[in-house]
């Protein structure tokens, strides 16, 4: 490898395995993640392993340190403390609330206890009226934050507010999907740079190369089949990779991903005025596509529910993303079709399009990778 | 481009050319970034695990500061506390441990340790100067002003309320009233607190040496200081010569108030601000790593990274960012000076700054309020809602080098 290649990957590796550290200060909260299901409700509730010690003394030892055996030894008692602090009813009655699995979870201020949680209601119920109690006896300025999907407002539960009303059933469920279909729209239509990619990939679609210069391509399929080609695989790209960062199962620094996205926009723009890749666009696609799935995951990035809630949000606002796009290659196809035979388009249209968009995304590159403020708000 | 242009030219088609292959490693490159991602332990946050060992450690807890005691719920309840002298001595253990660590959650503690007083509005006066501090804390300003009110009509020579409100007032830019109250304190207190008192509200209005000057020749008479009270003076010394423009005398100043009380937050901030306008951030580094817990010292620390283009800008903005979004979940206001600043140096997003920053001015009017005010209306080219700062500037005559050639660069913006 050469050496340069080399400082590439040793960078690429160094950006990978920065981990967070610090914690911060912060005022006591506590998170409540509550997904409807039929009959009650069901999800995960984060307690901050201080405020148990300073509640309940979990810190057997007195080390001042809380160990996983110390925890777990404390689990009982933990769940015993947080059942005495929720309470949910029904129109037909109290709920049952049960306690599942125990783990940890780390949040900005400190890792905390996450505790698997269900609720079953008597009755048909359709709406959930919940109590909260944890921790204002010993801190009045705790909060309880209960969310029930990613889309809706989160409810802040405070001392002098305890109670609140969850509804149930799919009224939530349909609502926060569709709010994510809009979420994913919005993105792909205030996403400058991802249309720009997109249409620097599609400008020549209905053009191939001829000795140096470009030439209509006569039939539609062709032109189609192109398209589609190029748009399925940046779909697949980017969904691939919208999701495994969503999971948090691979995660990219910021400015790296933004940087790398404007340098895609640059060599789409690139490859029309110096023609490399021509038939294998859809490669290209796809590769670069990877990293606009990073771009669309940071959207999502605050985001944080069950395995089910996830998978529909996930689903939700990617099909958003792919109807925008869909709409905005509906609108570009007759363009590209339609001026295929036009002297003007091929001499002028294509390249001076792509030079713009050359212009602009090498604009974008320097702003996100030195973090200037040249053209953009 | 030489490369790409002779590739593009020559080659003939369909065969794989040099540049291509370029192009072609570029995409597998990113592939086998992206497979390394997904198998390399990465940065997880917010995903449940369960360690693998029992003696794996999961938390540090606070150090518990000395004499403060441990608050426990035996239930879900916890019987609040009905003698006075009690709730008043704990909950002053706990102010005490947020003003050494400004650490919330014992703002959270002291309130809850005062629960039978809370909405007494008839509360013992000790009992309503702790809650006004608690709620100035919290920026509740208007009723910390209305308990010390009660306060002070029942003992009107509370030298504690008395100065609590004046400081509060100062904060506000309510000066002609902290005046008023600093010069009830006087006869109250050591001339060193009466000074700091005044001291406080001349340094906002235009006459920052001369209170400095006092202060010192005050700070040579007093006798038998504790570290915490010559670090507060020597501190305050250092910020009017700040705003007076004395960068050499006030740094001097403030890195002695650091040694008197190293870990004083409130300093910190205010030395390293001046070091980042003096173009030294190495040195902000320095001092500031130990401190990534406080919200408004990362913030600094971070725009020190980001000015030496150092890797940790990145993740401690990622920080910050995770922070202030955590705050505004629970409906948190008490950091819109530092979110403004955020947006504005890390961000580089002067809108929002600007957004922040009024709405900031509403409630505090430091010298910091007015400036981030200025400058955001500045970098978002919207001069005319800097008016408000620009007015209060005027009116108080505001000195500080910062605030005028801000003044100066939107009058030149105008012109």
């Amino acid at each position: 490898m050469t050496s340069l290649k080399l400082l590439v990957w040793a960078t690429l590796l160094g950006l990978l395995t920065l981990s967070s550290s610090a914690r911060a200060h912060k005022a006591s909260d506590s998170y409540l993640f509550l997904e409807a299901k039929t009959g009650g409700a069901s999800g995960r509730w984060d307690i901050a392993l201080r405020d148990l010690d300073d509640a309940i003394g979990i810190d057997r030892n007195a080390d001042g340190q809380v160990s996983w055996g110390e925890l777990k030894a404390a689990e009982t008692q933990i769940k015993r403390y947080a059942l005495a602090s929720l309470f949910a009813t029904s129109a037909a009655g109290a709920c049952n609330t049960t306690f599942g699995r125990m783990a940890a979870v780390v949040h900005s201020d400190g890792t905390y206890a996450a505790l698997d949680i269900a609720m079953t209601c008597p009755g048909a119920a359709h709406s959930l009226r919940l109590r909260y109690e944890l921790l204002f006896a010993i801190d009045a300025q705790h909060r309880g934050v209960v969310r029930t999907s990613a889309a809706a407002p989160p409810i802040v539960l405070t001392k002098s507010r305890r109670e609140a009303n969850l509804s149930l059933g799919d009224s939530g469920g349909l609502a926060a999907f569709w709010a994510m279909v809009r979420l994913g729209m919005d993105h792909i239509l205030h996403g400058y740079d991802h249309l720009l990619f997109l249409t620097a990939l599609l400008l020549p679609s209905a053009l191939r190369r001829e000795s140096g210069r470009w030439v209509a391509v006569a039939a539609f399929p062709a032109v189609l089949r192109d398209v589609l080609r190029v748009v399925t695989a940046f779909t697949v790209a980017h969904s691939l990779t919208l999701g495994l960062s969503a999971a948090h199962l691979v995660s990219l620094p910021s400015r790296f991903v933004e940087s790398a996205i404007a340098f895609s926009v640059v060599l789409a723009a690139l490859n029309n005025l110096f023609p490399l890749v021509r038939s294998e666009r859809w490669l290209a696609a796809f590769c670069l596509g990877l990293l606009h799935g990073f771009g669309f995951a940071a959207t999502l990035s605050d985001i944080n529910l069950s395995a089910v809630t996830f998978a529909r949000t996930l689903f939700g606002f990617n099909l958003g993303v792919e109807v925008g796009q869909l709409g905005v290659v509906l609108l570009l196809l007759p363009l590209i079709y339609g001026l295929r035979h036009s002297q003007r388009y091929q001499r002028l249209g294509l390249p001076l399009g792509s030079a713009a968009v050359l212009l602009i995304s090498s604009v974008w590159l320097v702003e996100r990778a030195f973090n200037l403020r040249i053209i953009s708000s | 481009m030489a490369i790409v242009r002779d590739a593009a030219e020559h080659a003939a088609p369909g065969r794989m050319t040099r540049a291509r292959h370029v192009l072609f490693g570029g995409g597998a490159l990113l592939v086998v970034v992206g497979l390394v991602a997904v198998f390399s332990p990465s940065p997880t946050r917010s995903e449940p695990f369960l360690p693998a060992s029992p003696n794996q450690i999961l938390e540090h807890l606070p150090e518990r500061v000395a004499g403060r005691a441990p608050i426990r719920a035996a239930g879900a309840s916890l019987e609040p506390i009905r003698d006075p002298l009690l709730a008043e001595r704990l909950a002053r253990e706990d102010i005490r441990s947020y003003q050494i660590t400004a650490d919330p959650r014992y703002l959270g503690h002291a309130e809850a340790r005062l629960s039978a007083f809370w909405d007494v509005a008839d509360a013992p006066v000790p009992i309503l100067v702790l809650r006004a501090k608690i709620r100035a804390s919290n920026h509740d300003f208007e009723p910390a002003i209305r308990d010390l009110g009660t306060a002070l009509a029942k003992a009107p020579d509370d030298s504690q309320a008395l100065f609590e409100r004046a400081s509060i007032l100062t904060v506000l830019g309510r000066y002609a009233e902290a005046v008023k109250d600093c010069a009830a304190l006087a006869p109250q207190v050591s001339e060193l607190f009466a000074l700091g008192c005044s001291g406080a509200v001349r340094g906002a209005t235009g006459e920052a040496r001369g209170a400095a000057l006092d202060l010192q020749a005050a700070l040579v008479r007093a006798r038998g200081l504790s570290p915490a009270d010559a670090g507060w003076a020597a501190s305050l010394i250092g910020e009017l010569l700040v705003h007076a423009g004395d960068a050499k005398q006030a740094e001097r100043w403030l890195t002695s108030a650091l040694a008197s009380t190293p870990q004083d937050a409130y300093t910190l901030g205010v030395l390293t601000d001046l070091l980042l306008d003096l173009q030294r951030p190495a040195e902000v580094v320095k001092l500031l790593s130990p401190f990534e817990r406080i919200d408004a010292l990362l913030l600094r620390l971070a725009i020190a990274e980001q000015q030496l283009n150092l890797p940790q800008a990145e993740q401690h903005r990622a920080q910050l960012a995770e922070r202030f979004a955590d705050a505004r979940l629970r409906g948190s206001a008490v950091h819109r000076r530092e979110e403004a600043r955020f947006e504005l140096s890390l961000r580089g997003n002067p809108e929002r700054a600007l957004e922040l920053a009024v709405a900031n001015f509403g409630v505090q009017r430091e010298a910091w309020d007015v400036r981030l005010l200025l400058a955001a209306a500045l970098a978002a080219k919207k001069p005319a809602l800097a008016g408000e700062a620009r007015e209060f500037a005027e009116r108080a005559a505001v000195q500080d080098p910062a605030i005028s050639s801000l003044l100066h660069a939107l009058d030149g913006g105008q012109r």
